[in-house]
């Protein structure tokens, strides 16, 4: 459940945060980057938490 | 009139008529009780649900609206990346209790849901009613997309007017021509086409104009250094804007009225985490759909209002030949039509079954059959309605939607969580949700900034609260 919590958080409260320009990530604006990689990374908390909840 | 508006409309036409006789060709073999119609028999697996729940994401909004938020706000646009990835990671967790009842319960729609977890029939037929309602901005969105790319594939030659009642033609036609599943057929045509024009819009135009879509964004910070940024605190679309936005959207994400009849139509617990996790990956598309946006930004600028939502089209028109136009408009077409017809089949059978069913008034599946395309035509006629007296972008009007359909998740969450909770505290809470929205909707009330739909939201909790703890409910429901 926490470890879901990490990209909804870094997704939400924690863009406010990144909001800029610099540094520039493969040509895109840092926000624009920080919020795609976080779509790449939620699968992969996703099935982080999947494993944890089988193996209890 | 010129051979090019002939060429682009004749792709439409084909593409449009091809897809029905694929839809119909994967239906024909399997009966149409409401089992199948509404659920496609519980027996959806991964993959096929993966298609059918991506078909509701990719609609005219993503396809004209996000491009045209990138094109007329910039940033604000952000929030459709980030609120898909924050529904998915609610939806696994969510989704499968939602299911678990469905399954054990045969319930078919999420008014069948409210009405067994609070034991009350009543409160069925009133989800029912208010989500019909609910579905009217949402169709709106995907008519007024749909007259958008019929105006722009005829370079010009039809009006407005004529352009919305051809799209609402083509809404009934295509509803009225095949159920859920053949909805979930037509997806894949759809998604296939979309990727294309999507691609070709976010990385080849960008790439012809200007080298690569980085230098497309250098371009843009030059002209406007603050139109990929948000703006700061409680602005207009600032980040207090972004982060309430997103969380009301991503909410609001699975309480669609079809979208638990979608995650019915899962075959078992597993594929719906399955696909909580692979969704995501969706969502990536946006980036390309930003892409066309800002690019658009670039080569035509100067629109206003409304008119954004047509920026990468007007490129395609200008630039590339009818018949590039053609495959982009039929994409952009299909992309409206499909979620268009699952919503509007989700609501109409819902209310026919919930509502009139319940009343009484259709109780054999014949008449329930049919009661639910009349339903589908007033529907849209609402939506035609809606359309005709306030034109907003498209964003503007799904953000209308999900003000209104993220105010059942209050019930759907204390119907696991809080067994305090009245049939009636739950309808307390819809009511002053829903009113708040119309207020905000209307009269628009600066909240510091705050999406008004989450604020909605806040009273509808507070109202269901103290309603629960005033008259809390004696009975758990069996089970």
């Amino acid at each position: 459940m926490l470890l879901a919590a990490v990209p909804f958080a870094a997704l939400t409260i924690a863009v406010p945060l990144v909001n800029r320009i610099e540094p520039r990530i493969l040509g895109l604006p840092f926000v624009l980057a920080w919020i795609v990689g976080w779509v790449f990374l939620t699968p992969a908390f996703l099935w982080g938490v999947g494993r944890i909840e089988r193996r209890w | 009139m010129t051979s090019s508006p002939v060429v682009a409309l004749t792709i439409v036409g084909g593409v449009l008529i091809g897809t029905i006789a694929f839809a119909l060709f994967g239906v024909r073999r399997i009966a149409m009780d409401p089992q199948q119609f509404i659920v496609g028999g519980r027996s959806f697996g991964t993959l096929f649900l993966w298609v059918l729940l991506a078909g509701e994401i990719y609609t005219s909004f993503t396809f004209l609206g996000a491009s045209g938020w990138a094109y007329g706000f910039g940033a604000p646009a952000y929030y459709i990346l980030a609120y898909g990835c924050c529904a998915y990671v609610i939806g696994y967790f969510l989704l499968p209790p939602i299911w678990r009842v469905g399954k054990d319960r045969s319930l078919l729609t999420a008014a069948d849901f409210f009405a067994d977890r609070f034991g009350s029939r009543a409160l069925g037929v009133f989800v029912g009613i208010t989500q019909f309602a609910v579905l009217v901005p949402y169709v709106a969105l995907q008519l007024s997309g749909l007259q958008l790319l019929l105006r722009i594939a005829g370079y010009g030659h039809f009006d407005a007017t004529v352009a919305v009642g051809a799209a609402f033609l083509l809404i009934a036609l295509f509803v009225f021509s095949a159920g859920l599943r053949g909805t979930a057929w037509a997806s894949v045509v759809k998604d296939i086409l979309v990727l294309g024009a999507v691609v070709f819009a976010g990385i080849v135009i960008p790439v012809q104009f200007f080298g690569s879509p980085a230098h497309a964004i250098d371009r843009v910070l030059r002209l406007d250094p603050g139109h990929l940024t948000l703006a700061a605190g409680t602005g207009t679309h600032g980040t207090v804007w972004y982060v309430s936005t997103v969380l009301l959207t991503a909410v609001g994400f699975f309480m669609a009225p079809h979208g638990f009849s979608a995650i019915y139509s899962a075959r078992s617990e597993a594929t719906l985490r399955r696909n909580a996790m692979l969704l995501p990956f969706y969502q990536i598309v946006m980036l390309l759909v930003f892409f066309a946006g800002l690019t658009a930004l670039l080569i035509v600028p100067g629109l206003k209002g409304t008119a954004v939502d047509q920026s990468f089209l007007l490129v395609v028109q200008r630039y590339y030949p009818a018949w590039v136009l053609g495959i982009v408009a039929a994409a952009g077409c299909l992309a409206a039509l499909i979620p268009a017809s699952a919503q509007l089949l989700g609501a109409a059978s819902i209310f026919s079954k919930n509502v009139l069913g319940e009343l009484g008034i259709a109780t054999s599946d014949r008449a329930r059959t049919l009661a639910t395309r009349v339903l589908v035509v007033i529907v849209a006629l609402f939506a035609l309605g809606f359309w005709l007296d306030e034109q907003r972008t498209l964003v503007e009007l799904i953000l209308i939607y999900y003000n209104g359909v993220t105010q059942f998740l209050p019930g759907v969450v204390a119907a696991f969580m809080f067994p305090r909770a009245s049939a009636w505290s739950v309808a307390a809470g819809i009511v002053t949700g829903f009113a708040l929205v119309l207020l905000f909707t209307h009269g628009s009330t600066p909240l510091l900034g705050v999406n008004p739909g989450l604020v909605a939201l806040a009273g509808n909790v507070a109202v269901m609260l103290a309603a629960s703890f005033l008259f809390p409910r004696r009975l758990r429901p069996s089970n």
